[in-house]
């Protein structure tokens, strides 16, 4: 039973010279106690996404199509003061800067309180006990202390551990975590991810990872998609796609990930990039929008977008020349 | 050696407004109009107790020079009334209409702008078009209207200014909620599940305040010149003794008996200088860009 469905999401931008589709007949289901990741370069989509589960989209983007659905309930056609209350109970998010996430003039303490007297009928005293409670629960000593630190005392990694503790504070059945560890040092950064796989094993959320690295999608995450311009490039099991990638932009971004390897022959090839860039959105036309930058591309390739096709159980790729690895 | 010091003194900072205080304390301009502000308010409140003579009773001849008589300290004016005496009640009602305007301006200003840069879109287009219309009507010609269509009392006055002066600090309110709007936090928070005026209210308006406070300081200021220009222009209350009434009732025998305009107008000029030098410490404590030197 999956806590989380995404079904045809489709997200619009308004503007006065037209419509531009920034997300563009997404699907995907999570299970409790899964992560699935969400991956693609800046600019494909993923935030969006995300903004639009939490029906957060900045002004003029809106959902067009599609129906996002937790827990059997659909969340598209929830009037805005129901939503309200499933943001931050049973669904929270947390955000890429945790140097800019965090209010600047509330202590921390009283930030992860309000949200638990938004969505709590706990008492001030079971409140104050329970934000300590949170704090060390995302590792953090002196929770007493610390309780009453502003954001700016506090380092990048303890914010986001801040941040960790709000989302938390009410078990929601779903974390979406964009990019929560783009702006860390890499030990704090698998500080962070060990703390949240702890925390999800003790609670059983599942996780919406948005991130760009593939090498925190093969340490974090249980299924994968891959977002190109808005469009669903590539889907399946971290493994599967990890170590049988069928899309050129999947294997494109695999290859991105630099290599540690030591001894004399190390090889400075063995990063490659993905030439250009992600095609500006209000650009693409009826083909391919990787087309451009693809080294399989042909004029089947510009001419129609490929549909999403089975390479095996549980793996699909929208590509027409895909290969079976 | 610095660095160590700087550490231990931003972790020594509880509140962001600690910090703002350590670095207002050591302008010294700020400290002087902070000391000024103090003199003046203690003048105030405490000075009709420790002097009370009625500043409309007249005790003595009239154009008495100060120094002259014992009986007047600072001389008395064209109607033999005590200049001092004036001088002290007068601080009050200075002082109670350049904060009640300045207040009203804050309010009025602060909400206009805030639902003005919060909502956006067509309220945004109403309050904006409402505030020029504000804006391009000369604030004083408008204030004196306003006094003489309504009663000439100190509150009248006090509520016109504020009336007529807050088309800026919509502006400068507006600005700011434009900018916090959009920040991280505004969504970290939307995405916790807050309400609208939760929002406006309590995250975006503590960010917003440094600037307002600043304005507000300001226009108190601005306020106390123009109780001293409707008074001088014969338009205040003439049964409360004010500096700009002593200056308005006096400025015939300037050239006869300067102490009668000269003394309240430096008073006023102090007031001023006091408020404005606050203002600017203020000013650059707030300052993001001064605070990280």
């Amino acid at each position: 039973m999956s806590v989380l469905k995404v079904d045809h999401l489709c997200v619009d931008y308004h503007s006065r010279t037209g419509h531009i589709r920034l997300v563009d007949d997404i699907s995907f289901d999570i299970q409790p106690n899964k992560t699935l990741a969400i991956v693609g370069e800046s600019g494909c989509g993923k935030s969006m996404t995300a903004l639009a589960m939490m029906r957060l989209l900045p002004d003029g983007a809106t959902i067009t199509k599609g129906v996002i659905t937790l827990e059997g309930d659909s969340l598209t056609d929830l009037p805005e003061a129901q939503m309200r209350d499933i943001r931050g109970a049973s669904m929270s998010m947390i955000f890429q800067e945790p140097m800019t996430s965090l209010n600047p003039v509330f202590s921390v303490g009283e930030q992860i309180a309000e949200v638990l007297r938004l969505h709590t009928d706990l008492d001030k005293q079971q409140i104050r006990e329970k934000v300590q409670a949170l704090i060390r629960s995302v590792g953090i000593s002196d929770a007493g202390q610390r309780s009453s630190a502003y954001p700016h005392e506090l380092s990048g990694g303890m914010r986001q551990r801040i941040m960790i503790a709000m989302a938390l504070a009410c078990s929601p059945k779903v974390l979406i975590a964009d990019e929560p560890t783009t702006a860390l040092d890499v030990t704090v950064q698998a500080q962070i991810f060990s703390l949240l796989r702890d925390l999800q094993a003790r609670t059983s959320t599942a996780i919406v990872l948005i991130t760009h690295d593939m090498g925190v999608v093969a340490e974090m995450a249980d299924d994968i998609i891959v977002m190109y311009a808005g469009r669903l490039a590539e889907r399946g099991s971290v493994e599967t796609v990890l170590s049988r990638p069928a899309h050129p932009y999947t294997r494109g971004l695999i290859d991105c990930v630099p290599h540690l390897q030591l001894g004399s022959n190390i090889s400075h090839k063995s990063v490659t990039e993905i030439p250009g860039v992600v095609p500006a959105l209000e650009t693409i036309g009826a083909g391919c929008p990787f087309a451009s930058r693809c080294g399989l591309s042909e004029e089947k390739c510009e001419a129609a977008m490929p549909e999403l096709s089975e390479v095996r159980p549980s793996h699909q790729v929208a590509c027409w020349n895909y290969q079976e690895t | 050696m610095a660095a160590v010091e700087s550490v231990t003194r931003s972790q020594s900072a509880r509140r962001p407004g600690a910090d703002a205080w350590e670095i207002y304390r050591q302008s010294p301009t700020a400290m002087l109009g902070l000391v000024l502000v103090l003199l003046i308010s203690v003048l105030a409140i405490i000075g009709p107790l420790v002097y009370p003579v009625d500043p409309f009773e007249i005790i003595w001849a009239p154009m008495s020079a100060p120094g002259t008589t014992e009986h007047a300290l600072l001389g008395t004016d064209y109607l033999g009334r005590d200049i001092l005496a004036g001088l002290l009640v007068g601080a009050k009602a200075t002082l109670i209409v350049g904060l009640t305007a300045a207040a009203l301006t804050v309010i009025i200003g602060l909400v206009i702008g805030a639902l003005a840069g919060f909502y956006l879109g067509m309220i945004d287009e109403i309050l904006m078009r409402v505030t020029e219309f504000f804006q391009v009507l000369p604030p004083l010609l408008f204030a004196m209207v306003l006094v003489t269509m309504l009663s000439p009392s100190l509150w009248v006055v006090a509520v016109s200014i504020g009336v007529v002066s807050w088309p800026p600090t919509a502006r400068l309110a507006r600005a700011e909620f434009l900018r916090i709007r959009n920040l991280e936090y505004v969504t970290a928070s939307r995405a916790s599940g807050v309400r609208q005026g939760y929002i406006i209210w309590r995250v975006i308006l503590p960010n917003a305040l440094p600037p307002l406070i600043v304005s507000a300081t300001l226009t108190i200021g601005t306020a106390i010149l123009f109780e001293a220009g409707l008074s001088f222009l014969g338009l205040s209350d003439p049964n409360v003794m004010s500096w700009g009434l002593m200056i308005g009732s006096g400025r015939e025998y300037m050239l006869d008996a300067w102490w009668i305009v000269t003394l309240p107008g430096v008073m006023i000029f102090f007031a001023v200088l006091g408020v404005s030098l606050v203002g600017d410490g203020l000013n650059d404590a707030f300052n993001p860009k001064l605070r990280r030197r």
